[in-house]
């Protein structure tokens, strides 16, 4: 005989709020950042001192690093709004660093989150402070998950820079040791990632004690994008005493191993 | 007397990759001493649904040799280092016949153990110890999670003994007992809130007053079509509940029969008739039909009875038919 499915009903269950991946991006969106790579351009003779180095200005249908990783952000967006556990699960918060550090974005889900903003490069590269920010900002998340009783995933931070930082040396320094910290703890899970040649990869080094710094291969910020959302939707759906495996074989695609 | 009924359901995503199911459940009674036991198995331990299935059985078997022992010793550390090293011997001598490492076996236990008028409880990581008494749910034991959500505490973790608890006392007016893996609490226990689903005050007091393997398949049925809709982990859940055996419809006296089936003080024996009637001839499945021709009433007002009896679940009904889970 078929039992009457009506014992107790989805009413009767507890409602608990989904278990949250937080995941702040630092981006780098100093002068140099504004690089042409691609595109319909004339050389309009001028040149300029930004960011350290001395620029020969274009004029034309260009595209540059920093559209290239905004849209690589708004594939991120597109590939967590259509992952059905990653949709509720990840929190993306996005700090920008050149002359100084901003939020731009605070943490907000996928559902709350409307499409990338327009990023803009200018000024020099205050990553220090930029990682401090993010890590300010992972902390307090935190804390307001544990205040409202909203079970957490160990929060991630991807750093992408093209140069080298030039804020202050005490910032860096703290923003070092604090990475350090928190990932010989086990409490971060970091990704420090080289845009094209000229960036700093054994600062990156510094920051990432576990995990080696990978310098993305021409622009394949897409491909990058489209990783770490698979790799949310992993980790959000682990189980207690499971190890992540993250698809680092898919990491290859877009990037270098040092 | 105390009765066990127990559950453990694979989840969707252990049936995507064809893990077996890692949530064990165990159940002894000797000695006058009942002993229930649940453990989880660690996500990514390879052979960790043996370490779950060796963990309950070596503890529930321990615990019921050797109960009035621990409970009369004082020092509670001592009592917990007893009990662990117990499973983990259990273990390491599993570990070698299976030719993998202690690590391997790890799982979260669970455990309630009832001799007489006394009881020990043992928690180590996750997943939720509950109780009621006096018809109010209470909360044991909560999970122990490390600061992340994936993160809990095993068997084997080295800081097992640290986060192990371990409770002892008088049974007094408790009169079940529920122990659950952190599967079963997404949706019966609220994390937030530090509390028990409400509705699970039901579904013990159906097991007390109804018949337990269609309870039990009513339970079940339930279960499999709600959880996997909320989560993909594996889900378990025991229920140890005081006296089931002594509750009979029909023996109980008027007055009685007017309070549990929630009538007006002012009905009257003809009414508890009609009752009786439609209750004895669902011990059988009835369609509307058939039962009113059983007992001569027509269907307008044996539905009006089979509704009342619905909503207070002593009445069920599947493919058009009727049927009571009320002991007769």
């Amino acid at each position: 005989m078929n039992i009457s499915n009506s014992f107790f009903g989805e009413d009767d269950l507890v409602s608990n709020p989904t278990t949250r991946v937080p995941v702040c991006l630092c981006l780098d969106t100093s002068y140099s950042m504004s690089a042409v790579t691609g595109g319909d351009y004339q050389f309009t003779g001028k040149t300029c001192m930004r960011d350290g180095r001395m620029w020969n200005l274009v004029d034309g249908d260009v595209t540059t690093r920093i559209g290239e990783m905004q849209k690589g952000i708004q594939s991120l967006y597109d590939y967590l709004r259509n992952d059905e556990v990653a949709y509720y699960s990840a929190e993306i918060c996005i700090v920008t660093f050149n002359d100084t550090a901003e939020c731009i974005k605070p943490f907000s889900n996928i559902e709350l989150l409307n499409n990338m903003n327009n990023l803009s490069a200018q000024g020099m590269t205050a990553m220090g402070e930029g990682v401090n920010l993010a890590l300010d900002l992972l902390e307090k998340r935190k804390k307001q998950y544990s205040e409202m009783g909203i079970d957490y995933f160990q929060p991630w931070l991807i750093i992408m820079t093209d140069g080298e930082p030039t804020g202050d040396t005490k910032e860096l320094n703290r923003a070092i040791k604090r990475t350090n910290e928190l990932v010989n703890k086990k409490k971060l899970t970091i990704f420090p990632i080289g845009i094209g040649d000229e960036a700093d990869m054994s600062v990156l080094s510094r920051l990432s004690p576990r995990r080696t710094p990978l310098r993305l291969k021409g622009l394949r910020f897409c491909e990058f994008f489209e990783w770490l959302g698979k790799s949310i939707s992993t980790t959000s759906q682990s189980m207690p005493g499971e190890a992540i495996h993250l698809d680092m074989e898919g990491l290859k695609g877009w990037s270098e191993l040092l | 007397m105390w009765t066990a009924i127990q559950y453990a359901m694979q989840g969707r995503s252990h049936i995507h990759d064809n893990t077996p199911c890692q949530d064990k459940t165990y159940a002894i009674t000797t000695n006058d001493t009942t002993v229930v036991a649940l453990a989880d198995g660690a996500g990514s331990a390879v052979q960790s649904h043996l370490g779950a299935d060796n963990a309950t059985k070596t503890i529930c078997s321990y615990l019921a040799g050797n109960f009035d022992l621990l409970y009369n010793t004082p020092d509670g550390r001592i009592v917990k280092q007893e009990l662990l090293s117990v499973v983990l011997d259990s273990l390491k001598e599993l570990a070698q016949k299976s030719s993998c490492a202690l690590h391997d076996l790890a799982s979260t236990l669970l455990v309630v153990a009832i001799h007489e008028s006394r009881y020990i409880i043992l928690h180590i990581g996750d997943g939720v110890i509950g109780y009621t008494d006096n018809d109010i749910l209470r909360v044991a034991s909560t999970p122990e999670n490390g600061e992340f959500a994936n993160q809990t505490f095993f068997t084997t973790s080295a800081d097992s003994l640290n986060s192990m608890k371990l409770f002892k006392g008088e049974i007094g007016s408790k009169d079940s007992f529920i122990l659950m893996s952190d599967g079963t609490e997404s949706g019966f226990y609220n994390k937030r809130e530090k509390r028990l689903a409400s509705f699970l005050l039901d579904v013990i007091r159906s097991f007390r007053i109804g018949k337990t393997d269609i309870v039990e398949c009513l339970f079940q049925q339930n279960f499999n079509s709600l959880f996997p809709k909320i989560t993909g982990d594996d889900c378990s859940i025991v229920f140890l509940i005081k006296d089931t055996s002594y509750f009979s419809f029909n023996s109980l006296c008027f007055d009685d029969k007017v309070s549990f089936l929630k009538l007006s003080p002012k009905a009257t024996p003809r009414q508890i008739k009609k009752y009786d009637m439609v209750l004895n001839s669902l011990q059988t499945p009835h369609s509307l039909r058939d039962l009113s021709r059983t007992i001569h009433l027509r269907e307008k007002y044996t539905y009006r009875i089979l509704v009342r009896l619905e909503e207070l679940k002593y009445v069920y009904k599947a493919s058009n038919k009727y049927y009571t889970i009320l002991k007769p």
